[in-house]
């Protein structure tokens, strides 16, 4: 198919369009429904099509679009992006699917928030030029806020409000640095030819620093967390799913596809800064998931946590780390954005988020349990999982690099134990006391059809991880080769 | 090759179907279990003597996580450690699956718990099975999974839950510490693979790596926090507490999983890695010490215990401690060959245990017990001797185990002569407080409940046959490692692993007195009176000259004569362990004997005194059972005044030495409580009240202030604006 991004990108905006014009709530789900799934059909070719054999971008498309200030519609996805645009479509229909009955009010216009958001994400993953990834970056915004704003919990104002200053701020310290980029790189906001410019090193650390905050808020990294959990917390199950699963990875995306290689000399220098911010977020979002009594705020810290590790593999500059972090933006899309939907399962059943509520669930709930504890595990890092996977490459490249982080990091993997098993100990195991619980009934179909493929890709990635491995090998090789000329003496001093 | 894969396959093929199909089983599960794990059985049979023959295998399957050169693999390596543990793991577990099906009889999980003993067999065959070290760790961390899951079998009981969290929590500390052990082996030898990991340990000998500011060894290193693993998943002293309750769980797998098999993972895998823990002098002795004071800690809590299952549980930690002190002298294969008969009747001990507690409804009270030989005489003989073999009693197992470890320590130094005494004391405690349970509960006072004793019966045949079968088993597998004529079977069976050219001398052997007749001994029948010592390679050896010191030559026949076709060891490695050993043996001229000094105790005179020290320990431990009769055997009120008389250490002991209190007040407590504030003060309020609203309600205040500005009235703009200019000219004549 001709255009084939293309259409993987506007598809659901064209189905956004449709369900305009339908004022049929059922039928309008049943459209998302459809596109969703037809997105993610027709963005298997990327994956399956995709030649490991090279670093180019690959499915380009170009045209000019605004010729005055020099901005091109230009897409394309090279072995970094791949993957997170095929767990994009991936998780998309069962955002769709764990909506269903929860959102009962309003329906159709969630859903086409749904599929605006949807187009946005893919965009972002997908753009070649800086303007039109600007765009995406900041169309995604509006959408998650009225999710947020509108369908979530009591305090959704606030948190909703709260969520999109704080992420504008940061992304117009991105805009800053992008329109310097413009001037100083050649008048072109063209993403390929950016890498090769080389910016002065002095304005380097000035740009580096307009990033790091936008996407360090984006991640979050350690301080800037703050907002995520409010986020979490007042979203409903869909928009949790996509803020943890999609969402955050924007930032750690940003700095592998911007700082990374067009800031090379900046990212060396920053690169204790932000070890240290990392190892922090690890410990202590394990920490604060300790205190939570509230699932999704223990499991928005939990969040914090794993982001940390892919941040520290994206800044140890070598094929393990980096790969590890990729591997883990998607493990933790798939372990996370599962969580979120175990809790939306219980939640639709039981309108509580208190973990002191539940207790027992074994008992009533046997083959949700089984799920839970499998994602459990995952995020966990037990091998077999996905979660191995990615820490393990993650804190092996790092301990290659500077083996304090590394030993640091680690003990994020016990922790990570302990407050995830705590939970399950509290929510899973132990009496089921309240009568509330003990009429509760299993997985219904719909449900066991929205977790069950997320089991799958639990252990095929923890498995068998050589066919999502393969594709990122060309690009992180020569994204390493971008960054060793200046990382030469890469064994930086930190205290 | 293929049927090697099928050993660990088979159990896990019917975990899957019994997992994903468990409404259809209606309490069958066992009906595809039980024979699925003897056919494993009958494999491992096959593998054992197959490997005898010399024909090990090593395949790899498929690339597991294939990044640069970091390149694990899955795939299946048997040899003769492998395929002892083999048979060890697939016999016990088969027997306990066989247990299950009496003793779990009428559970309402019953297809759920034989589903996941068959995912532990899975795993901890894929453990055993492994070639590299991160298929290693799969299996490590999965048999850990297993154990938690079936602690928490009875999920609706606190104590249950509690010991689940304990027991993965701090088996996660330990797999932290092994973890970064692979970081290390990989960033040093840039493989994963244990035959280039192990074929490479001469050539960074003398590396270090700098931790926290010292400079460490490099093997140093790694073995020690490879050794963190072991502590963790072995509940060596320090992470210990763990084992005990896990006793929560159901009786077949405290036999299987914590006594038989998982626990024991530890000791394989020091084992496994011998050639690194040989090259480290200050690893060997941190092994060696945290086995002695484990097993001597171990005994001294049993020794009050009135649970019939904590007992037992504190023996299996003193009793791998045992083990483990074994690989610190480098005795690996007498430390093997205790895991092996340890794993038989300390199995025997707890099913035994079950079929008692099964028997009385429940009841886990050995004060509550007693006369319960009238009711249930197979059990009763079973545990006899079971009890024999763990008090190391003539003929029965653990005796020719035990005093084989014994001996080797023995003949290691000063340091051996330490633990000998250490494990000759131990052993005492052993047979008192195996004997304290045994004649509690079938001799002494009768003190079951009424209600109880009316119930109770003998086991169904079910139990019983298991039973029996291990009993013989106690009874026989001790004399695989006879010391008496010829050679030792095991040690023999054993030689090519612990002996192969990439092995090293295990380091504590360096201060060891000079053996006589060392490699003719260990591979030649005639006494050879003044046979020359090996060298020794050991980092920082004391050169303590003696005159028979330098005799490479028969290091090289040695290291040439144990490579057996299709073993792991290629000739290059051979040789290129000879050639780093020749050097290194030139520089120190140490008179350690004991290249191989683990062999060197059978051969010629030395059996006088490994015979008066076998007497020795036998009369320990017939003094042991004697004193055990005297207090228990009828009712005696001499333990209840010596429990008065020394008050402190009998709470010692009782309360376990208050370690869980201790840990509750460092960790638990603490953790919780830093979680809370942390999140109340510091997340919440500095970050997200003060500093991210902070800014929030700074513009907003700002805005406030500022809107009073925009009155919209030209008058005050042009005021505000001539103001300002006065402002500034008046600035700029004064300055």
């Amino acid at each position: 198919m001709d255009h084939l991004i293309s259409w993987v990108i506007f598809l659901p905006l064209i189905g956004a369009a449709i369900a305009l014009l339908v004022r049929d709530h059922q039928t309008v789900k049943i459209i998302t429904l459809v596109i969703t799934v037809a997105d993610f059909l027709i963005s298997l070719p990327l994956w399956l099509g995709f030649d490991h054999g090279t670093a180019a971008f690959q499915f380009v498309e170009k045209a000019a679009w605004i010729p005055t200030f020099h901005i091109n519609y230009h897409v394309g996805i090279d072995g970094i992006s791949l993957l997170l645009v095929i767990m994009t479509t991936f998780l998309a229909p069962f955002c769709v699917l764990c909506s269903w009955h929860a959102i009962a009010e309003r329906s159709r216009e969630f859903m086409i928030n749904l599929l605006v958001m949807q187009t946005a994400m893919i965009g972002v993953f997908c753009a070649l030029d800086m303007a039109l990834f600007y765009i995406f970056w900041e169309a995604m915004l509006i959408p998650m806020y009225l999710i947020i704003g509108v369908w979530g919990g009591v305090n959704r104002i606030y948190a909703a409000v709260k969520f999109f200053l704080y992420t504008l701020a940061g992304s117009l310290l991105l805009l800053v640095a992008l329109i310097y980029m413009f001037f100083n790189g050649g008048h072109t906001f063209d993403i390929p030819t950016l890498m090769t410019v080389g910016f002065d090193p002095r304005a380097q650390m000035w740009l580096f620093a307009a990033m790091l905050i936008a996407f360090a808020i984006k991640v979050p990294m350690f301080p800037f967390h703050t907002w995520l959990p409010h986020a979490h917390v007042q979203a409903p199950t869909a928009g949790s799913v996509i803020l943890a699963s999609v969402m955050l990875k924007m930032g750690t995306y940003g700095f592998l596809r911007f700082c990374l290689p067009m800031l090379t000399d900046a990212s060396i220098s920053y690169t204790p800064l932000i070890l240290t911010l990392s190892v922090i977020a690890v410990i202590y979002g394990a920490y604060m998931a300790l205190a939570q009594s509230d699932i999704k705020k223990l499991i928005a810290y939990s969040s914090v946590s794993h982001m940390g590790f892919v941040m520290i593999g994206m800044f140890v500059y070598n094929q393990q780390g980096i790969e590890g972090a990729i591997l883990q933006m998607i493990n933790h899309g798939v372990t996370t954005g599962a969580l979120f939907l175990c809790v939306g399962v219980i939640y639709d059943r039981r309108h509580t988020r208190e973990i002191s509520e539940y207790g027992g669930l074994a008992k009533t709930m046997p083959v949700f349990c089984t799920m839970f504890m499998i994602f459990t595990f995952s995020s966990i890092g037990l091998p077999g999982t996905n979660g191995f996977v990615g820490e393990f490459l993650v804190l092996l490249g790092a301990y290659k690099f500077h083996p304090l982080t590394s030993v640091l990091a680690a003990t994020g993997i016990v922790l990570g134990a302990v407050y995830m098993l705590h939970l399950v100990a509290r929510m899973v195991w132990s009496e089921c006391s309240n009568p509330e619980n003990q009429k509760l009934t299993d997985l219904n179909l719909r449900e066991w059809f929205v977790l069950a493929p997320l089991v799958v890709m639990v252990f095929w990635i923890g498995l068998y991880p050589a066919p999502f491995l393969d594709v990122m090998h060309e690009s992180v090789l020569h994204l390493l080769d971008q960054t060793a000329g200046v990382a030469g003496a890469q064994q930086i001093a930190m205290n | 090759m293929v049927t090697y894969a099928l050993i660990p396959l088979l159990p896990l093929v019917s975990f899957i179907v019994v997992g994903l199909f468990q409404k259809w089983f209606r309490n069958q599960a066992h009906l595809i279990c039980v024979p699925m794990v003897f056919l494993s059985f009958a494999l491992s049979l096959t593998a054992l003597f197959d490997v005898a023959q010399g024909n090990t295998v090593n395949v790899d399957f498929f690339e597991w996580i294939p990044v640069g050169s970091f390149n694990p693999t899955f795939g299946v390596m048997v040899d003769q450690l492998t395929a002892s543990m083999l048979v060890l793991v697939t016999l016990v577990s088969s027997l306990v699956h066989l247990y299950t099906v009496g003793y779990m009889h009428g559970d309402k999980g019953y297809d759920r718990f034989f589903a996941y003993i068959s995912l532990f067999t899975f795993s901890m065959l894929v453990l055993v099975t492994s070639n590299n070290f991160l298929q290693l760790f799969f299996g490590w961390e999965a048999v850990g999974l297993c154990s938690y899951l079936l602690i928490v079998h009875w999920y609706e009981r606190k104590a249950s839950c509690n010991a689940s969290l304990k027991a993965f929590i701090q088996n996660r500390v330990g797999d932290f510490g092994f973890a970064i052990g692979i970081f290390l082996i990989w960033v040093t030898f840039d493989s994963v693979d244990y035959q280039t990991v192990f074929a490479a340990v001469p050539e960074h000998l003398d590396e270090s790596v700098s931790f926290l500011g010292w400079e460490v060894n490099v093997m140093t290193m790694i073995a020690l926090l490879l050794f963190v693993g072991a502590v963790g998943k072995s509940a060596q002293f320090l992470l210990h507490s763990w084992l005990p309750d896990a006793m929560e769980g159901p009786t077949p797998i405290s036999a299987l999983i914590h006594a038989a098999t998982m626990v024991t993972a530890g000791i394989f895998m020091v084992s496994r890695c011998h050639p690194i823990f040989n090259a480290s002098e200050v690893a060997m002795m941190t092994v060696a010490i945290v086995g002695g004071f484990t097993a001597l800690f171990g005994a001294t809590i049993a020794l009050t215990q009135n649970d019939i299952k904590k007992v037992v549980a504190y023996s299996t930690m003193s009793q791998l401690g045992y083990m483990v002190m074994a690989c610190g002298i480098g005795a690996y294969a007498a430390g093997m060959f205790h895991l092996l008969t340890h794993g038989v009747f300390k199995a025997l001990l707890f099913l035994a245990a079950g079929s008692v507690i099964h028997a009385l409804a429940g009841e886990q009270d050995i004060r509550r017990m007693g006369q319960a030989k009238r009711h249930m005489p197979t059990t009763y003989w079973t545990m006899l001797w079971g009890s024999l073999a763990l008090a190391g009693i003539f003929p029965f197992a653990g005796f020719f185990s035990k005093d084989e470890i014994l001996w080797q320590a023995w003949n290691t130094g000063m340091m051996g002569k330490g633990l000998w005494l250490v494990g000759i004391i131990v052993a005492f405690m052993t047979a008192f407080y195996t004997f304290r349970v045994f004649f509690l509960v079938f001799y002494g006072a009768d003190n079951m409940d009424h209600e109880v004793r009316h119930h109770a019966h003998e086991s169904p045949k079910v139990i019983t046959i298991p039973l029996v079968t291990l009993a013989i088993g106690s009874l026989l597998v001790g004399w695989l490692g006879q010391p008496f004529w010829g050679k030792n079977p095991v040690h023999e069976y054993m030689s090519p692993v612990f002996q192969s050219a990439v092995s090293g001398t295990p380091a504590l052997q360096a201060h060891a007195t000079p053996l006589p007749d060392l490699v003719t001994a260990a591979f030649a029948d005639d006494d050879g009176h003044g046979a020359p010592a090996a060298p020794e390679a050991a980092l920082g050896a004391e050169a303590a000259v003696t005159p028979d010191a330098v005799a490479t030559p028969e290091v090289a026949m040695s290291a040439e004569a144990v490579v057996t076709p299709g073993a792991v060891v290629t000739p290059e490695a051979a040789v290129s362990a000879e050639a780093v050993v020749t050097p290194e043996a030139a520089a120190h001229p140490v008179a350690a004997a004991a290249a191989h000094g683990e062999e060197a105790g059978h051969g010629g005179h030395d059996k006088g005194a490994e015979f008066a020290l076998m007497a020795l320990s036998m009369l320990v431990a017939v003094s042991g059972i004697w004193m055990a009769h005297r207090w228990y055997g009828r009712p005696s009120q001499a333990p209840s005044r010596l429990a008065a008389a020394y008050q402190t250490l009998y709470q010692g002991s009782l309360n376990k030495w208050y370690w869980d209190e201790l840990y509750d007040a460092i960790f638990t407590r603490p953790t919780l409580r830093l979680a809370n504030r942390m999140w109340r003060v510091a997340d919440d309020i500095i970050i997200d009240k003060v500093l991210v609203d902070g800014v929030a309600i700074t513009t907003r205040i700002t805005g406030e202030i500022l809107k009073f500005f925009q009155t919209g009235r030209v008058q005050h703009y042009a005021m505000v604006m001539s103001l300002g200019i006065f402002v500034i000219v008046g600035g700029f004549f004064l300055f």
